[in-house]
């Protein structure tokens, strides 16, 4: 009963925030891709009117922004902001200074079931409110979001999205994400699910790149430890990994509880089942967190694609 | 006790589901194990065949790349092309109807040859379907000749001959021809009008072509058992027209046969064979106070005669017989037909004291449409019979102006 009161809630809060007839209209949307989208326009609302609160009730409290750098490869990217809070203090000196007369398009979102993606392109201008000084603006964002008691809250974005591979700088290693990807790839040749599956945050999120570095075209592989596990439980009775693993650049933010890495690897598989051998090289995306005392994986991008 | 047993039942059916999941799973493993076409591969793509029908859903779901995110991820490409090619090969040989739509998804150039040509291969198998046929034509027109032949092959199984230009051209080629012929060899009765064809007109591998007809026509006479009377049917028919008399008692068997088409065709094979019985067979059908089998008759004796030629000496004759419906008969054939010989005779014919006989003769003048007829079927404009007169005029409007 509980259930089909919730249903009846979702759908009616459906009804009242999709567009009026005359408004655009999105192909293939979903109950859940309408939340998402509302969630997002609340952020740019915010911005907009100057209302920091709207624009806060989009974050979740473990949010994470990345910077781009206007690099489409994450091997530019550096940590923004490791928590709402900082976001919060970020949002109020932005709103104080200037004015927002801006407007969003969402390309993409792309749902599995309690997890999702989204892209958005902000573009207008910003007004210094001191000077009258404007800056045009055209910012490209990609989203994560989890869905919590009905609710889309976003918990990562990455700000200044480049539609292009640039060059990168040279970043050093840092201990504690060296230490737990190294980890990760033991544990899998060491064939366990749940060493693999105790270094990943319970959220997590896995996706498919596909071989490309731009979201248009990526999946979700994975909605949160549990679905991993039971692919896991399926997987590695069948097959034994082996991962040969190098870290291309990692970066940790000002308070060192959130970070993000790119590795190289190549990774193959011996079916226990017969002689074939499956292998491949790719490029991975990763973001941690050690919010809970431990470093664990926040996202896991496999297959982007990247060039050397 | 009722409530018990049902439960037990239950338990059991559920037990038994478990089981073959677990056998089909386990063989989908084996399958990613091994590659494409060696032993093991082939092996588990042998024993989910076996399974059958309860293998099919989770087979049809393989197909799908949407499936294999979460707990059925596969992060390698390769390991996705030897479940979705062997799921492909189990299917064309279970053929569940319902799979169709789900394979013709998977022939596009968005998968591999592998993938494509297997489930092209599973089509055809399955069976002739609109949504499947449609699917195919579109192949038709794929840059990879490969992918043509193996569509054209599918469209044959599905007893339409619009591919049938790209595989008389696949003859020519010397990687595309042994598909041609595999493909021909599997297409069984909707394979036999091209075959004959091909192996008639002195084009390229006519020896190859002459063992395929032979190994088919040995699946032909063991599909004259076959428990669907369908696949009788069309390998009698399939057995006239390659023409050769060994199967002679195997389709003189069917003669008896409970369904009505099932006679009719090995009638019909027999007597384009020259073979006694079967012309017997369709000329007594000729004489039968049932209209249906009458009708019979006469549809597949005008094809024995436009196929073969060996009755136009007897339905000429039988235009003299003593039963009216044999006389009437035998002119609507030689009308259906078109047989120039049988003129005179059908002009005789028109003189019948039986009305119904006169109808058949004028309308069967009508059809060859020869001048020489004019005159006769100009003064039967007239006849007393109001049904005579009138098809004479019919007939004179077939013939066009004089």
């Amino acid at each position: 009963m509980a259930a089909m009161k919730k249903t009846i809630c979702l759908s009616l809060f459906c009804l009242l925030v999709s567009p009026p007839v005359g408004q655009q209209a999105h192909a293939g949307e979903t109950p859940e891709t309408i939340l998402i989208r509302q969630a997002l326009s609340n952020d740019v609302s915010g911005y907009r009117r100057g209302d920091s609160e709207l624009t806060l009730k989009t974050y979740d409290e473990r949010f994470v922004a990345y910077q781009g750098h206007a690099n489409g490869d994450p091997r530019a990217w550096t940590i923004l902001h490791e928590n709402r809070d900082a976001l919060a203090k970020q949002i109020y000196a932005d709103l104080k200074t200037h004015r927002y007369e801006i407007t969003r398009t969402i390309p993409k979102i792309s749902v599995r079931t309690t997890h999702a993606f989204a892209t958005t392109i902000d573009s207008g201008q910003v007004i210094d409110r001191a000077s009258g000084a404007t800056t045009p603006v055209q910012i490209q964002r990609l989203w994560t979001f989890l869905k919590i008691e009905d609710q889309w809250l976003a918990t990562a974005m990455v700000s200044d999205l480049g539609d292009s591979l640039l060059p990168a700088a040279d970043s050093g290693t840092h201990d504690g994400i060296s230490d737990l990807l190294q980890r990760e790839s033991q544990a899998w040749e060491g064939g366990n699910a749940s060493d693999i599956l105790g270094l990943f945050d319970e959220h997590f999120t896995g996706y498919n790149g596909g071989m490309t570095f731009k979201p248009g075209t990526w999946t979700i592989a994975f909605s949160g430890i549990e679905e991993m596990g039971k692919w896991l439980d399926k997987r590695l009775p069948y097959t034994q990994y082996d991962l040969d693993r190098k870290i291309l650049h990692s970066a940790v933010g000002p308070s060192g509880n959130e970070g993000l890495a790119v590795t190289h690897e190549t990774v193959a598989i011996q079916h226990t089942a017969g002689p074939a051998k499956h292998q491949k090289e790719r490029y991975v995306l990763w973001t941690m967190s050690r919010r809970s005392g431990s470093w664990k994986i926040t996202n896991m991008l496999y297959d982007i694609g990247l060039i050397d | 006790m009722i409530a018990k047993r049902l439960t037990c039942l239950l338990l059991f059916s559920l037990s038994a589901c478990s089981t073959t999941e677990d056998q089909v799973v386990d063989l989908l493993e084996q399958m990613a194990a091994h590659p494409i076409d060696s032993p093991g591969w082939q092996q588990a793509v042998d024993n989910l065949a076996t399974i059958g029908r309860p293998a099919a859903r989770q087979l049809i779901a393989r197909l799908n790349p949407g499936l294999y995110v979460g707990e059925d991820y596969r992060e390698f490409r390769d390991e996705q092309e030897q479940l979705r090619t062997g799921c492909a090969q189990a299917l064309g040989r279970i053929k569940p109807r319902g799979a169709t739509a789900a394979l013709k998804d998977r022939i596009t150039a968005a998968y591999t040859e592998n993938e494509r040509t297997a489930c092209l291969w599973a089509i055809g198998q399955i069976g002739y379907s609109q949504v499947g046929i449609d699917a195919l034509k579109v192949q038709l027109k794929d840059s990879n000749p490969v992918i043509r032949i193996h569509a054209a092959i599918a469209i044959v199984k599905m007893d339409d001959n619009v591919g049938d230009d790209e595989i008389e051209a696949a003859f020519t080629d010397a990687r595309l021809a042994p598909i041609a012929l595999q493909g021909l060899e599997e297409s069984s009765y909707f394979g036999v009008p091209l075959l004959m064809r091909l192996s008639t007109d002195g084009g390229p591998q006519q020896q190859a072509l002459r063992q395929i007809i032979d190994k088919v026509k040995d699946q032909l006479v063991t599909q004259l058992t076959a428990e669907e009377p369908v696949h009788r049917q069309r390998a009698a028919n399939a057995l006239g027209q390659i023409g050769d008399p060994g199967p002679t008692q195997a389709l003189a068997n069917l003669l008896t046969d409970p369904s009505n088409q099932v006679r009719f065709s090995a009638a019909a094979a027999l007597a384009t064979l020259d073979q006694a019985q079967g012309i017997d067979f369709l000329f007594q059908a000729l004489r039968n106070t049932d209209s249906i089998l009458r009708a019979n008759a006469v549809k597949f004796l005008a094809e024995v005669q436009s196929q073969s030629g060996s009755v136009e000496s007897q339905l000429i004759s039988a235009l003299s017989a003593e039963a009216p419906l044999a006389r009437a008969g035998a002119a609507q054939v030689l009308g259906q037909a078109r047989v120039q010989t049988a003129i005179a005779s059908l002009i005789e014919a028109t003189t019948d004291k039986t009305a119904e006989v006169r109808v058949n003769a004028i309308i069967a003048l009508g059809q060859i449409g020869t001048g020489q007829s004019r005159a006769r079927l100009e003064s039967l404009r007239t006849d007393d019979d109001a049904t005579v007169a009138y098809y004479a005029e019919w007939a004179l409007g077939q013939l066009g102006p004089s």
